[in-house]
């Protein structure tokens, strides 16, 4: 059978059936992720680039987008998606514009990037966890949701490494409302209440004594602490986009923390995901500015300071005059916001933007190169049909052209 | 087109010269002497110093580790900022600069040539990605084997025909210029929880000693006749007492070809009031006498940068002393790790005074400058951008003296330093920075100035001051085309892109069979994902394939 990797979403499997758009349903592998994805590639049509929602050709399109770009005193461009040539792409283009540059996390702020750029963490990627993990603790969220094939792919496969390990493996979810799955211990807490569950594993594990609350007397959790510090290789998982956003900080924090202190005798690591392919353009933002996402070009140089710069509070505050969504491949609209929106968009969708110009998808219409969610695995995903759109970065550079004459 | 470089003082140790004489270029090559009449341009350099460009065969310029480092690092990217400058892209940090900074960094210091020498296979894209972002310098990485499961499993069951040829396969598939070990089978180790191993000390899963690990990849590279040895980072970085590791592992190599990098931290000894000494003397004579062995330093110089290393055991013990109070460590994909500690040197700390006193030492006391390399372990010592200051320490021995001067008193009693009397010349100079590191690397037709040479050719205008001269080259040329002109980085040299520098040995094809299954097993991936595919090459920039010189 022809295999093929799926770009669809940033574990990146590699084990699917090439993609025949004409039989989706008798290619797709279970994953409903995947499935929806070739669902709406079929559905795409002909989608041809829009100026205020009324059919343009291509060249009206970017010269008006480059026209509303060079008038623009405060762009901000959004990265929902794409892969590494879209995000050189738009880094360039950020820099000629003197643009801010930021990720769309639907209004979330970025508690990932701001943790990793000020918390020591001990980190694993995606092999590690599958062959060493004896405990995983899926931490408010049931990781399928976001990653379908994470239990099979990652965390229960057929063999690892460490075999005993895998042999005597526990998965543990903290949280509230998972669809029950076979093989997986829940330990039930109500979303507002996890950076406290967070703080309570941390002291117990730490040894230390804990004043009393109904929290700090749940043996569910009091079991759980002692599975983790004689744990011989702990995983820690989160997913900051699920965390209820006031606390999603706090908590990471505290899961990072807790990991680090189980170093001190044993191993654990921390795994966060990721549902999308902003690692992509983190990456390129890091190596080629040297500074990451959210950042800000206004005086020229890269400047990254991410509460300064996140984009959706810039949004909100009014100090933004158009936005550039960059989404390709990504089967959502752009947030709403102020000033007019250039919007990069997925095929199937007809976006509310003053101009919407369709990109082909990465690692469908075009070779693409996208960073999987452990961001240290970049992967190829090859073109698997023909498509007359172009490319996110060939669009972004027939911009940057434009704003050059 | 044909050029004159007329009248310099031409320093070129390959060939012996340290004269006053003309350097002819045809093209992207160096050409014996030809009639004025026959040239284009006649560059008068009278007055100036003619080296060929300089190679850095030790620097942390591409990789996953980098990207973090950067994130880690956001007081540096935020005080050192740039904006674009005409074709030059914008860019920040002085510790672990942009990409764009790094490669005209390099050229306005008069080097073309840089190599990346810990990279994971699993992160073989990202890194290549991340190098094709350098412009002007031609690069390569070193492939960090050594602590991955596939060749460890191979290992431990004596197939060592089977390890020759993993190794040849994975030179192949993750387009790498030579073969690294970090810490043999202490990252491996540490993954099951231990945080020390010595080089006789069974490892925890496979039951490979350090020593078993080292000599088989030393001697798997020495049989596919890769021209650069493998390249070793020891047992025991930074620890008191890695003198002593250092020495075993020398004994341990048993006259097989090795690279010791970074030595300068595998240099220390117990002694002294504070049971932390030089062991640099030791280590010198030892390689004085072992034509087998070559190094690079990894000077420290002070200042603020960050430790990036895949010896997550060493740096998960060393994050301790991280400053600022935050670090990374990694475990990755069966492979290795990675380990970044943002990191101050400090000049009035005694250890880290030390540190910068064994380096020079080591440097000044190694008598063959064929077998060193000039480094900082780029960032991990000191930015590359101190290479210049460095070459000061080298070159002036009443600077140095002067600086150690102004260190702890303690360094100076357990230091030789100060009675050291040697200076490097010029020649010995060149040696470091281009001649030997093309020679160990075995690019033959670069780090000289002879006929048929590729004409990256840097200029210096001398003065007194020897970092001054190094620093602010002149003119720096690349394959015979103006980079660095009178001083400025040419406008062409911001979309310059250079080559990627690789080595191929051949491989029993069987070994992809083996590896496809253990990837399918235990990695998830099949190989065809893992593999560097020749599209995707073809986007790095030309690439230049290296084979094996004669195999032993």
């Amino acid at each position: 059978m022809n295999l093929s990797l799926c770009p669809f979403c940033p574990l990146l499997c590699d084990d699917v059936p090439a993609l025949a758009l004409r039989d989706p349903a008798a290619t797709a592998p279970p994953c409903p992720r995947r499935r929806a994805a070739v669902a709406r590639l079929a559905a795409a049509g002909e989608a041809v680039p829009r100026i205020d929602g009324r059919p343009a050709s291509r060249d009206e399109a970017l010269d008006r987008a480059a026209d509303l770009l060079a008038a623009a005193r405060m762009p901000l461009l959004l990265w929902a998606g794409g892969d590494v040539a879209a995000a050189r792409a738009t880094v360039a283009l950020a820099e000629r514009l003197r643009a801010g540059l930021d990720l769309d996390r639907g209004g979330r702020p970025a508690a990932d990037a701001v943790l990793r750029a000020r918390t020591p963490l001990v980190l694993a990627t995606l092999a590690e966890v599958r062959n060493r993990a004896d405990l995983v603790l899926l931490f408010g969220t049931d990781g399928t949701t976001v990653l379908p094939r994470l239990l099979p792919r990652v965390l229960r496969p057929s063999r690892a490494i460490a075999a005993e390990h895998l042999r005597t493996r526990r998965i543990v979810r903290i949280g509230e409302g998972f669809a029950p799955a076979e093989g997986v211990e829940d330990i039930p807490c109500p979303a507002d209440t996890l950076h406290r569950a967070a703080a309570v594993l941390r002291a117990r594990v730490k040894g230390h004594r804990l004043p009393p609350s109904p929290l700090a007397g749940r043996d569910d959790l009091a079991a759980l602490a002692e599975a983790l510090r004689t744990a011989r290789y702990a995983v820690v998982i989160w997913h900051a986009a699920e965390l209820p956003p006031p606390r999603a900080e706090p908590v990471i924090e505290m899961l990072a923390g807790l990991v680090r202190d189980l170093n001190r005798e044993r191993r654990a690591v921390a795994l966060p995901l990721a549902g999308g392919f902003g690692g992509t353009l983190e990456k390129v933002a890091l190596w080629q500015t040297g500074t990451n996402v959210p950042l800000s070009f206004a005086d020229g140089a890269p400047d990254g300071e991410p509460r300064r710069f996140d984009g959706a509070r810039l949004a909100a505050a009014g100090r933004v005059d158009l936005r550039l969504w960059i989404g390709a491949g990504v089967d959502a609209d752009p947030p709403a916001g102020p000033g007019p929106l250039i919007a990069l968009h997925h095929p199937a969708r007809r976006p509310d933007a003053a101009v919407a110009l369709p990109v082909a998808i990465p690692g469908i219409h075009t070779d693409s190169t996208l960073f999987r969610l452990d961001g240290v695995v970049a992967l190829r995903a090859r073109a698997v049909t023909p498509s007359v759109l172009p490319s996110a970065a060939e669009t972004l550079a027939a911009l940057r052209r434009r704003l050059d004459r | 087109m044909r050029r004159i470089l007329r009248g310099g003082r031409v320093v070129d140790p390959v060939h012996g010269v340290d004269a006053v004489r003309d350097v002819h270029m045809d093209g992207e090559r160096i050409v014996p002497p030809f009639p004025d009449g026959e040239a284009a341009e006649i560059v008068d350099v009278s007055g100036c110093l003619v080296m060929a460009a300089g190679i850095d065969l030790h620097s942390h310029i591409g990789g996953g580790k980098m990207v973090i480092a950067r994130e880690l690092m956001g007081e540096d990217h935020r005080r050192h900022r740039h904006a674009a400058d005409g074709p030059f892209r914008a860019g920040s940090g002085r510790a672990v600069p942009s990409s764009f900074a790094t490669g005209y960094a390099y050229a306005r210091m008069g080097y073309t040539m840089a190599f990346e020498p810990a990279m994971l296979p699993a992160n073989a894209r990202g890194a290549h990605l991340e190098m094709a972002d350098i412009p002007v310098l031609d690069r390569g990485a070193y492939v960090l084997l050594g602590n991955d499961d596939l060749l460890l499993r191979l290992l431990a069951r004596g197939e060592t025909t089977a390890v020759r040829d993993l190794v040849a396969w994975m030179l192949r598939a993750t387009r790498a210029m030579a073969v690294k070990i970090v810490n043999p089978g202490g990252i491996e180790a540490f993954k099951w929880g231990l945080r020390r191993i010595d080089l006789d000390e069974a490892g925890p899963h496979y039951g490979l000693t350090p020593r078993r690990i080292l000599t088989a990849l030393a001697e798997a590279v020495d049989a596919l006749g890769l021209p650069h040895p493998v390249h070793v980072h020891g047992l025991h970085l930074g620890l008191p007492g890695s003198a002593e590791t250092t020495r075993a592992t020398i004994a341990a190599l048993e006259g097989r070809r090795a690279h010791l990098t970074h030595l300068q931290f595998h240099a220390y000894g117990r002694g002294g009031p504070r049971g932390f000494s030089s062991g640099a003397a030791e280590i010198a004579e030892l390689i004085n006498r072992s034509p087998n062995i070559s190094l690079d330093v990894g000077q420290v110089m002070f200042g603020t940068t960050v430790t990036a290393s895949g010896d997550t055991m060493s740096q998960h013990r060393n994050a301790a002393h991280a400053h600022p109070r935050r670090w990374c460590v990694m475990d990755i994909e069966c492979e290795a790790g990675c380990g970044v500690v943002p990191f101050r040197y400090r000049d009035r700390n005694f250890v880290h005074a030390l540190q910068w006193a064994i380096g020079l030492e080591l440097f000044l006391l190694v008598e063959d400058p064929w077998r060193l390399a000039l480094t900082t372990d780029h960032p991990n010592g000191a930015p590359f951008t101190a290479y210049p200051e460095l070459i000061r320490l080298l070159g002036d021995r009443d600077y140095r003296n002067a600086v150690l001067e102004r260190l702890p008193a303690a360094v100076r009693e357990v230091s030789h330093l100060a009675d050291i009397r040697r200076e490097y010349t010029l020649s010995e100079i060149a040696i470091v920075t281009r001649a030997a590191p093309a020679r160990l690397l075995g690019l033959a037709d670069r780090g000289h100035l002879g006929p048929g040479a590729v004409a990256d050719v840097v200029v210096y205008a001398p003065g007194p001051d020897l970092a001054a001269t190094f620093a602010t080259p002149r003119h720096l040329l690349k394959a015979g085309r103006f980079v660095v002109e009178n001083g400025a980085l040419r406008p062409e040299a911001a979309t310059l892109r250079g080559a990627v520098h690789a080595v191929e040995a051949p491989f029993d094809p069987a070994i992809r069979r083996h590896a496809a299954a253990f990837f399918e097993d235990f990695r998830g991936l099949r190989l065809e994902s893992f593999e560097l595919g020749d599209d995707e090459l073809a986007e790095l920039g030309p690439l230049r394939v290296h084979g094996p010189t004669a195999a032993s």
